[in-house]
Protein backbone atom coordinates (compact mmCIF):
# COMPACT_ATOMS: atom_id res chain seq x y z
CA UNK A 1 0.00 0.00 0.00
CA UNK A 2 1.41 3.36 -0.96
CA UNK A 3 1.20 5.84 1.83
CA UNK A 4 0.95 9.47 0.88
CA UNK A 5 2.40 11.59 3.66
CA UNK A 6 0.62 14.82 4.48
CA UNK A 7 2.61 18.02 4.17
CA UNK A 8 4.44 19.22 7.29
CA UNK A 9 2.06 22.18 7.55
CA UNK A 10 -0.99 19.91 7.49
CA UNK A 11 0.62 17.60 10.07
CA UNK A 12 1.30 20.53 12.37
CA UNK A 13 -2.28 21.76 12.04
CA UNK A 14 -3.65 18.27 12.80
CA UNK A 15 -1.49 18.01 15.92
CA UNK A 16 -2.44 21.54 17.02
CA UNK A 17 -6.15 20.78 16.50
CA UNK A 18 -5.74 17.60 18.49
CA UNK A 19 -3.88 19.27 21.36
CA UNK A 20 -6.41 22.09 21.61
CA UNK A 21 -9.28 19.64 21.31
CA UNK A 22 -7.93 17.50 24.13
CA UNK A 23 -7.17 20.51 26.35
CA UNK A 24 -10.69 21.76 25.70
CA UNK A 25 -12.23 18.41 26.60
CA UNK A 26 -10.09 17.94 29.73
CA UNK A 27 -11.02 21.44 30.92
CA UNK A 28 -14.66 20.85 30.08
CA UNK A 29 -14.84 17.57 32.01
CA UNK A 30 -12.85 19.05 34.91
CA UNK A 31 -15.30 21.96 35.01
CA UNK A 32 -18.19 19.55 34.96
CA UNK A 33 -16.68 17.55 37.83
CA UNK A 34 -16.04 20.72 39.85
CA UNK A 35 -19.59 21.91 39.19
CA UNK A 36 -20.89 18.55 40.38
CA UNK A 37 -18.67 18.64 43.48
CA UNK A 38 -19.80 22.11 44.59
CA UNK A 39 -23.47 21.54 43.71
CA UNK A 40 -23.42 18.33 45.70
CA UNK A 41 -21.84 20.09 48.69
CA UNK A 42 -24.50 22.77 48.55
CA UNK A 43 -27.32 20.23 48.31
CA UNK A 44 -25.91 18.17 51.21
CA UNK A 45 -25.60 21.35 53.29
CA UNK A 46 -29.26 22.20 52.59
CA UNK A 47 -30.27 18.65 53.51
CA UNK A 48 -28.36 18.93 56.81
CA UNK A 49 -30.07 22.25 57.54
CA UNK A 50 -33.44 20.62 56.83
CA UNK A 51 -32.69 17.68 59.13
CA UNK A 52 -31.46 20.03 61.89
CA UNK A 53 -34.65 22.04 61.60
CA UNK A 54 -36.69 18.85 61.85
CA UNK A 55 -34.69 17.72 64.87
CA UNK A 56 -35.13 21.09 66.55
CA UNK A 57 -38.88 20.88 65.93
CA UNK A 58 -39.01 17.36 67.41
CA UNK A 59 -37.00 18.55 70.41
CA UNK A 60 -39.47 21.41 70.89
CA UNK A 61 -42.42 19.00 70.79
CA UNK A 62 -40.64 16.72 73.28
CA UNK A 63 -39.94 19.62 75.62
CA UNK A 64 -43.55 20.77 75.45
CA UNK A 65 -44.84 17.22 76.02
CA UNK A 66 -42.67 16.66 79.08
CA UNK A 67 -43.46 20.10 80.48
CA UNK A 68 -47.19 19.51 79.96
CA UNK A 69 -46.82 16.14 81.66
CA UNK A 70 -45.16 17.79 84.65
CA UNK A 71 -47.85 20.51 84.78
CA UNK A 72 -50.53 17.86 84.73
CA UNK A 73 -48.81 15.89 87.47
CA UNK A 74 -48.62 19.03 89.57
CA UNK A 75 -52.32 19.75 89.00
CA UNK A 76 -53.37 16.19 89.90
CA UNK A 77 -51.17 16.26 93.03
CA UNK A 78 -52.71 19.60 94.03
CA UNK A 79 -56.26 18.30 93.39
CA UNK A 80 -55.54 15.14 95.35
CA UNK A 81 -54.36 17.24 98.26
CA UNK A 82 -57.02 19.97 98.12
CA UNK A 83 -60.13 18.15 96.99
CA UNK A 84 -59.76 14.51 98.05
CA UNK A 85 -57.41 14.41 101.04
CA UNK A 86 -59.14 17.33 102.78
CA UNK A 87 -62.59 15.72 102.30
CA UNK A 88 -61.27 12.40 103.54
CA UNK A 89 -59.87 14.19 106.61
CA UNK A 90 -63.37 15.57 107.28
CA UNK A 91 -64.78 12.02 107.05
CA UNK A 92 -62.06 10.80 109.38
CA UNK A 93 -62.77 13.56 111.93
CA UNK A 94 -66.52 12.91 111.77
CA UNK A 95 -65.96 9.19 112.23
CA UNK A 96 -63.77 9.89 115.28
CA UNK A 97 -66.48 12.13 116.73
CA UNK A 98 -69.08 9.44 116.13
CA UNK A 99 -66.91 6.88 117.90
CA UNK A 100 -66.88 9.05 121.00
CA UNK A 101 -70.70 9.09 121.07
CA UNK A 102 -72.30 6.76 123.65
CA UNK A 103 -75.57 6.35 121.70
CA UNK A 104 -74.03 3.94 119.18
CA UNK A 105 -74.63 0.22 119.39
CA UNK A 106 -71.75 -2.26 119.23
CA UNK A 107 -72.42 -3.09 115.53
CA UNK A 108 -72.65 0.59 114.63
CA UNK A 109 -69.34 1.32 116.40
CA UNK A 110 -67.69 -1.53 114.53
CA UNK A 111 -68.95 -0.11 111.20
CA UNK A 112 -67.69 3.38 112.07
CA UNK A 113 -64.30 1.91 113.04
CA UNK A 114 -64.21 0.15 109.69
CA UNK A 115 -65.01 3.43 107.89
CA UNK A 116 -62.26 5.15 109.90
CA UNK A 117 -59.73 2.45 109.01
CA UNK A 118 -60.53 2.56 105.27
CA UNK A 119 -60.47 6.37 105.31
CA UNK A 120 -57.05 6.43 107.02
CA UNK A 121 -55.63 4.01 104.44
CA UNK A 122 -57.13 6.05 101.59
CA UNK A 123 -55.70 9.31 103.03
CA UNK A 124 -52.26 7.65 103.24
CA UNK A 125 -52.52 6.31 99.64
CA UNK A 126 -53.64 9.67 98.31
CA UNK A 127 -50.74 11.38 100.14
CA UNK A 128 -48.30 8.84 98.68
CA UNK A 129 -49.68 9.27 95.15
CA UNK A 130 -49.49 13.07 95.44
CA UNK A 131 -45.94 12.77 96.80
CA UNK A 132 -44.89 10.52 93.90
CA UNK A 133 -46.48 12.84 91.37
CA UNK A 134 -44.66 15.86 92.72
CA UNK A 135 -42.45 15.66 95.82
CA UNK A 136 -43.45 18.72 97.87
CA UNK A 137 -40.00 18.78 99.41
CA UNK A 138 -38.51 19.70 96.01
CA UNK A 139 -40.59 22.85 95.89
CA UNK A 140 -39.97 23.73 99.54
CA UNK A 141 -36.34 22.76 100.19
CA UNK A 142 -34.73 22.30 96.78
CA UNK A 143 -33.03 19.51 94.85
CA UNK A 144 -30.36 18.47 97.38
CA UNK A 145 -32.87 17.73 100.17
CA UNK A 146 -35.36 16.12 97.75
CA UNK A 147 -32.67 13.77 96.41
CA UNK A 148 -31.50 12.86 99.93
CA UNK A 149 -35.08 12.03 100.86
CA UNK A 150 -35.41 9.95 97.68
CA UNK A 151 -32.23 8.00 98.55
CA UNK A 152 -33.56 7.37 102.10
CA UNK A 153 -36.87 6.09 100.70
CA UNK A 154 -35.12 3.65 98.35
CA UNK A 155 -32.61 2.50 100.99
CA UNK A 156 -35.48 1.74 103.39
CA UNK A 157 -37.64 -0.09 100.85
CA UNK A 158 -34.93 -2.15 99.09
CA UNK A 159 -31.56 -3.79 99.72
CA UNK A 160 -29.82 -1.06 97.75
CA UNK A 161 -27.20 0.99 99.54
CA UNK A 162 -26.84 4.47 98.04
CA UNK A 163 -23.62 6.43 98.61
CA UNK A 164 -23.94 10.03 97.53
CA UNK A 165 -22.38 13.42 97.27
CA UNK A 166 -24.88 16.08 96.26
CA UNK A 167 -23.64 19.62 95.86
CA UNK A 168 -25.97 22.58 95.63
CA UNK A 169 -26.13 23.91 92.08
CA UNK A 170 -26.94 27.57 92.23
CA UNK A 171 -28.94 29.22 89.49
CA UNK A 172 -30.71 26.01 88.43
CA UNK A 173 -34.36 26.74 87.62
CA UNK A 174 -37.17 24.81 89.35
CA UNK A 175 -38.08 23.07 86.09
CA UNK A 176 -34.49 21.93 85.55
CA UNK A 177 -34.27 20.74 89.17
CA UNK A 178 -37.41 18.70 88.59
CA UNK A 179 -35.94 17.14 85.40
CA UNK A 180 -32.75 16.22 87.27
CA UNK A 181 -34.80 14.76 90.11
CA UNK A 182 -36.82 12.67 87.64
CA UNK A 183 -33.64 11.43 85.92
CA UNK A 184 -32.14 10.27 89.23
CA UNK A 185 -35.47 8.70 90.23
CA UNK A 186 -35.62 6.81 86.92
CA UNK A 187 -31.99 5.67 87.18
CA UNK A 188 -32.50 4.30 90.70
CA UNK A 189 -35.76 2.64 89.59
CA UNK A 190 -33.93 0.96 86.68
CA UNK A 191 -31.12 -0.21 88.95
CA UNK A 192 -33.55 -1.72 91.46
CA UNK A 193 -35.65 -3.35 88.72
CA UNK A 194 -33.00 -4.72 86.35
CA UNK A 195 -29.44 -4.68 87.66
CA UNK A 196 -29.53 -6.66 90.95
CA UNK A 197 -27.08 -4.09 92.32
CA UNK A 198 -26.33 -3.89 96.04
CA UNK A 199 -24.55 -0.59 95.96
CA UNK A 200 -25.00 2.60 94.04
CA UNK A 201 -22.98 5.77 94.07
CA UNK A 202 -24.64 9.03 92.97
CA UNK A 203 -22.74 12.29 92.71
CA UNK A 204 -23.97 15.68 91.61
CA UNK A 205 -20.93 17.88 91.24
CA UNK A 206 -20.89 21.60 90.54
CA UNK A 207 -18.71 22.70 87.62
CA UNK A 208 -17.53 26.25 86.80
CA UNK A 209 -20.50 26.85 84.48
CA UNK A 210 -22.57 23.69 84.65
CA UNK A 211 -22.76 20.43 86.56
CA UNK A 212 -22.02 16.72 86.27
CA UNK A 213 -24.30 13.99 87.52
CA UNK A 214 -22.92 10.48 87.71
CA UNK A 215 -24.73 7.31 88.80
CA UNK A 216 -22.66 4.17 89.16
CA UNK A 217 -23.83 0.74 90.28
CA UNK A 218 -22.25 -2.66 90.89
CA UNK A 219 -25.06 -4.58 89.17
CA UNK A 220 -25.18 -6.99 86.25
CA UNK A 221 -24.56 -4.31 83.60
CA UNK A 222 -25.58 -4.68 79.97
CA UNK A 223 -24.29 -4.57 76.43
CA UNK A 224 -24.19 -1.03 75.00
CA UNK A 225 -24.80 -2.44 71.49
CA UNK A 226 -28.09 -3.97 72.61
CA UNK A 227 -29.07 -0.73 74.34
CA UNK A 228 -28.69 1.20 71.07
CA UNK A 229 -30.97 -1.30 69.33
CA UNK A 230 -33.79 -1.14 71.88
CA UNK A 231 -34.10 1.06 74.89
CA UNK A 232 -37.10 1.09 77.20
CA UNK A 233 -39.46 3.94 77.99
CA UNK A 234 -37.47 4.75 81.15
CA UNK A 235 -34.24 5.30 79.27
CA UNK A 236 -36.05 7.22 76.51
CA UNK A 237 -37.41 9.48 79.21
CA UNK A 238 -33.91 10.04 80.61
CA UNK A 239 -32.59 10.85 77.13
CA UNK A 240 -35.43 13.30 76.46
CA UNK A 241 -34.89 15.09 79.76
CA UNK A 242 -31.15 15.23 79.10
CA UNK A 243 -31.89 16.98 75.80
CA UNK A 244 -34.18 19.44 77.58
CA UNK A 245 -31.36 20.16 80.06
CA UNK A 246 -29.04 20.89 77.08
CA UNK A 247 -26.73 18.22 78.44
CA UNK A 248 -25.07 15.10 77.10
CA UNK A 249 -25.65 11.57 78.35
CA UNK A 250 -22.79 9.06 78.45
CA UNK A 251 -23.44 5.43 79.21
CA UNK A 252 -20.67 3.03 80.08
CA UNK A 253 -21.47 -0.58 80.86
CA UNK A 254 -20.22 -4.11 80.33
CA UNK A 255 -22.09 -7.29 81.28
CA UNK A 256 -21.36 -8.36 84.90
CA UNK A 257 -19.34 -5.23 85.60
CA UNK A 258 -22.00 -2.69 86.53
CA UNK A 259 -22.86 0.48 84.70
CA UNK A 260 -22.24 4.20 84.86
CA UNK A 261 -24.53 6.93 83.59
CA UNK A 262 -23.02 10.39 83.36
CA UNK A 263 -24.88 13.55 82.49
CA UNK A 264 -22.75 16.55 81.73
CA UNK A 265 -24.19 20.01 81.42
CA UNK A 266 -21.60 22.46 80.13
CA UNK A 267 -23.74 25.48 81.02
CA UNK A 268 -27.04 25.50 82.87
CA UNK A 269 -28.06 29.14 82.82
CA UNK B 1 10.15 10.63 23.30
CA UNK B 2 10.15 6.90 22.54
CA UNK B 3 11.65 6.13 25.94
CA UNK B 4 8.97 8.22 27.71
CA UNK B 5 6.28 6.54 25.63
CA UNK B 6 7.62 3.11 26.58
CA UNK B 7 7.87 4.06 30.25
CA UNK B 8 4.26 5.29 30.18
CA UNK B 9 3.11 2.07 28.47
CA UNK B 10 4.76 -0.19 31.03
CA UNK B 11 3.79 2.08 33.94
CA UNK B 12 0.14 1.93 32.80
CA UNK B 13 0.28 -1.84 32.54
CA UNK B 14 1.91 -2.08 35.98
CA UNK B 15 -0.70 0.20 37.61
CA UNK B 16 -3.50 -1.66 35.85
CA UNK B 17 -2.08 -4.95 37.16
CA UNK B 18 -1.78 -3.41 40.64
CA UNK B 19 -5.41 -2.27 40.41
CA UNK B 20 -6.50 -5.80 39.44
CA UNK B 21 -4.58 -7.22 42.40
CA UNK B 22 -6.02 -4.68 44.87
CA UNK B 23 -9.56 -4.98 43.54
CA UNK B 24 -9.39 -8.77 43.73
CA UNK B 25 -8.10 -8.40 47.30
CA UNK B 26 -11.13 -6.23 48.10
CA UNK B 27 -13.39 -8.89 46.60
CA UNK B 28 -13.74 -10.70 49.94
CA UNK B 29 -15.08 -7.47 51.53
CA UNK B 30 -17.74 -6.92 48.87
CA UNK B 31 -18.96 -10.38 47.89
CA UNK B 32 -22.54 -9.16 47.36
CA UNK B 33 -21.58 -6.16 45.20
CA UNK B 34 -22.59 -7.01 41.61
CA UNK B 35 -21.43 -3.65 40.16
CA UNK B 36 -18.04 -4.16 41.77
CA UNK B 37 -17.76 -7.62 40.17
CA UNK B 38 -18.59 -6.14 36.73
CA UNK B 39 -15.90 -3.52 37.16
CA UNK B 40 -13.30 -6.11 38.22
CA UNK B 41 -14.18 -8.11 35.09
CA UNK B 42 -13.80 -4.91 33.03
CA UNK B 43 -10.29 -4.13 34.29
CA UNK B 44 -9.23 -7.76 33.78
CA UNK B 45 -10.50 -7.59 30.16
CA UNK B 46 -8.72 -4.27 29.62
CA UNK B 47 -5.48 -5.72 30.93
CA UNK B 48 -5.79 -8.78 28.67
CA UNK B 49 -6.38 -6.60 25.57
CA UNK B 50 -3.59 -4.13 26.40
CA UNK B 51 -1.06 -6.83 27.28
CA UNK B 52 -1.86 -8.78 24.08
CA UNK B 53 -1.62 -5.67 21.89
CA UNK B 54 1.76 -4.80 23.46
CA UNK B 55 3.07 -8.31 22.82
CA UNK B 56 1.88 -8.06 19.18
CA UNK B 57 3.52 -4.64 18.87
CA UNK B 58 6.78 -6.10 20.21
CA UNK B 59 6.79 -8.66 17.38
CA UNK B 60 5.65 -5.99 14.89
CA UNK B 61 2.43 -7.90 14.22
CA UNK B 62 -0.68 -5.94 13.22
CA UNK B 63 -2.73 -5.47 16.39
CA UNK B 64 -5.29 -2.98 15.10
CA UNK B 65 -8.17 -5.47 15.16
CA UNK B 66 -7.68 -5.73 18.95
CA UNK B 67 -8.99 -2.16 19.20
CA UNK B 68 -12.44 -3.44 18.21
CA UNK B 69 -12.28 -5.96 21.02
CA UNK B 70 -11.20 -3.15 23.35
CA UNK B 71 -14.00 -0.75 22.37
CA UNK B 72 -16.79 -3.34 22.22
CA UNK B 73 -15.89 -5.15 25.47
CA UNK B 74 -15.43 -1.78 27.23
CA UNK B 75 -18.81 -0.61 25.97
CA UNK B 76 -20.67 -3.78 27.04
CA UNK B 77 -19.08 -4.03 30.49
CA UNK B 78 -19.34 -0.33 31.33
CA UNK B 79 -22.95 -0.28 30.07
CA UNK B 80 -23.69 -3.09 32.52
CA UNK B 81 -21.72 -1.25 35.21
CA UNK B 82 -23.75 1.95 34.80
CA UNK B 83 -26.99 0.07 34.17
CA UNK B 84 -26.72 -1.44 37.66
CA UNK B 85 -26.09 1.99 39.20
CA UNK B 86 -29.03 3.63 37.41
CA UNK B 87 -32.71 3.83 38.29
CA UNK B 88 -34.98 1.22 36.72
CA UNK B 89 -36.02 3.49 33.83
CA UNK B 90 -32.46 4.61 33.09
CA UNK B 91 -31.31 0.99 33.28
CA UNK B 92 -33.86 0.00 30.63
CA UNK B 93 -32.68 2.82 28.34
CA UNK B 94 -29.01 1.78 28.83
CA UNK B 95 -29.87 -1.81 27.91
CA UNK B 96 -31.79 -0.73 24.80
CA UNK B 97 -28.89 1.54 23.71
CA UNK B 98 -26.43 -1.32 24.27
CA UNK B 99 -28.44 -3.72 22.09
CA UNK B 100 -28.98 -1.08 19.35
CA UNK B 101 -25.26 -0.18 19.20
CA UNK B 102 -24.29 -3.86 18.97
CA UNK B 103 -26.82 -4.44 16.16
CA UNK B 104 -25.58 -1.37 14.23
CA UNK B 105 -21.93 -2.46 14.61
CA UNK B 106 -22.81 -6.03 13.61
CA UNK B 107 -24.48 -4.80 10.41
CA UNK B 108 -21.61 -2.34 9.83
CA UNK B 109 -18.90 -5.02 9.94
CA UNK B 110 -21.04 -7.49 8.01
CA UNK B 111 -21.46 -4.97 5.18
CA UNK B 112 -17.80 -3.87 5.17
CA UNK B 113 -15.53 -6.58 6.65
CA UNK B 114 -12.41 -4.63 5.60
CA UNK B 115 -13.15 -2.10 8.32
CA UNK B 116 -12.08 -4.76 10.83
CA UNK B 117 -8.46 -3.88 9.99
CA UNK B 118 -8.80 -0.11 10.41
CA UNK B 119 -10.06 2.27 13.05
CA UNK B 120 -13.79 2.48 12.61
CA UNK B 121 -14.90 6.01 13.40
CA UNK B 122 -18.50 4.86 13.77
CA UNK B 123 -17.46 2.23 16.30
CA UNK B 124 -15.33 4.69 18.31
CA UNK B 125 -18.20 7.16 18.42
CA UNK B 126 -20.98 4.65 19.15
CA UNK B 127 -19.10 2.85 21.92
CA UNK B 128 -17.67 5.93 23.65
CA UNK B 129 -20.33 8.61 23.43
CA UNK B 130 -23.05 6.67 25.34
CA UNK B 131 -20.52 5.91 28.11
CA UNK B 132 -19.71 9.63 28.48
CA UNK B 133 -23.44 10.35 28.72
CA UNK B 134 -23.87 7.54 31.30
CA UNK B 135 -21.11 9.00 33.44
CA UNK B 136 -22.83 12.43 33.37
CA UNK B 137 -26.17 10.78 34.29
CA UNK B 138 -24.44 9.01 37.18
CA UNK B 139 -23.04 12.34 38.39
CA UNK B 140 -26.54 13.82 38.23
CA UNK B 141 -28.00 10.84 40.13
CA UNK B 142 -25.34 11.24 42.83
CA UNK B 143 -26.06 14.92 43.47
CA UNK B 144 -28.29 14.48 46.51
CA UNK B 145 -27.06 11.15 47.86
CA UNK B 146 -23.86 9.34 48.64
CA UNK B 147 -22.79 8.38 45.15
CA UNK B 148 -20.94 5.15 44.42
CA UNK B 149 -17.72 4.80 42.40
CA UNK B 150 -17.35 8.56 41.94
CA UNK B 151 -13.56 8.47 41.40
CA UNK B 152 -13.96 5.80 38.72
CA UNK B 153 -16.78 7.79 37.17
CA UNK B 154 -14.63 10.95 37.06
CA UNK B 155 -11.86 8.92 35.40
CA UNK B 156 -14.23 7.47 32.82
CA UNK B 157 -15.68 10.88 32.01
CA UNK B 158 -12.30 12.56 31.63
CA UNK B 159 -10.52 9.73 29.82
CA UNK B 160 -13.27 8.66 27.46
CA UNK B 161 -14.27 12.15 26.34
CA UNK B 162 -10.66 13.12 25.56
CA UNK B 163 -9.38 9.81 24.22
CA UNK B 164 -12.37 9.51 21.88
CA UNK B 165 -10.99 12.50 20.01
CA UNK B 166 -7.59 10.81 19.66
CA UNK B 167 -9.16 7.56 18.48
CA UNK B 168 -11.39 9.42 16.02
CA UNK B 169 -8.20 10.77 14.42
CA UNK B 170 -6.67 7.27 14.54
CA UNK B 171 -6.96 6.71 10.80
CA UNK B 172 -4.94 9.85 10.13
CA UNK B 173 -1.86 8.26 11.64
CA UNK B 174 -1.10 6.60 8.34
CA UNK B 175 -0.70 10.02 6.77
CA UNK B 176 1.45 11.45 9.56
CA UNK B 177 5.14 10.96 10.30
CA UNK B 178 6.17 8.73 13.18
CA UNK B 179 6.97 11.44 15.72
CA UNK B 180 3.55 13.06 15.24
CA UNK B 181 1.83 9.72 15.73
CA UNK B 182 3.97 9.13 18.79
CA UNK B 183 2.88 12.51 20.22
CA UNK B 184 -0.77 11.63 19.64
CA UNK B 185 -0.50 8.37 21.59
CA UNK B 186 1.58 10.03 24.28
CA UNK B 187 -1.39 12.24 25.15
CA UNK B 188 -3.64 9.20 25.26
CA UNK B 189 -1.25 7.39 27.58
CA UNK B 190 -1.08 10.34 30.00
CA UNK B 191 -4.89 10.48 30.14
CA UNK B 192 -5.08 6.73 30.64
CA UNK B 193 -2.59 6.97 33.50
CA UNK B 194 -4.78 9.60 35.18
CA UNK B 195 -7.77 7.25 34.77
CA UNK B 196 -5.82 4.39 36.39
CA UNK B 197 -4.72 6.62 39.27
CA UNK B 198 -8.35 7.60 39.89
CA UNK B 199 -9.17 3.87 40.02
CA UNK B 200 -6.46 3.53 42.65
CA UNK B 201 -8.03 6.39 44.66
CA UNK B 202 -11.40 4.63 44.45
CA UNK B 203 -9.80 1.54 45.95
CA UNK B 204 -8.07 3.52 48.71
CA UNK B 205 -11.10 5.53 49.85
CA UNK B 206 -13.98 3.15 49.23
CA UNK B 207 -13.15 -0.39 48.18
CA UNK B 208 -10.50 -1.11 50.82
CA UNK B 209 -12.89 0.03 53.57
CA UNK B 210 -15.17 -2.75 54.74
CA UNK B 211 -17.57 -0.22 56.33
CA UNK B 212 -18.52 1.09 52.87
CA UNK B 213 -21.29 -1.02 51.43
CA UNK B 214 -20.83 -1.04 47.67
CA UNK B 215 -23.59 -1.69 45.15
Amino acid sequence: MEIQYLSIQTQASVVAALVYGIIFLVLLTSGLLLFFHYSRRKIVQKEIEKINLKLEYQRKILRTTINTQEEERKRIAQDLHDAISSKLNVISLTANMLLESEDLSKEQKSSVEHILGVTTITIESSRKIAHDLLPPILDKFGLKVALEELFDDFTKSSHLQILHEIQTISGLSQTKELHLFRIVQELINNTVKHSKATQMSIDLIRKPLGFELSCKDNGTGFSIGLLHKRSGIGLQNIKSRTVILDSSLHIDSTPDRGSTFTIISPRHE
Amino acid sequence: MDIINDILTYLSLAILLLNIFLYLKGYSLHRQAVVFKIFVLYIICMFAVLATSNVYAMFSTDNLYLSHLYFISQFILLSLFYGRLFTRKQQLIAHIVCILVLIILGVHYFMEPDLWYTFSLLEVFLTSFPLVIYSIIHLYNSLNKKGAYLYINAGILMYLSSSTLIFLLGNYQFGLDESTVSNMWFMNKVLYLIYLLLMLLEWKYNISQSKHKLP
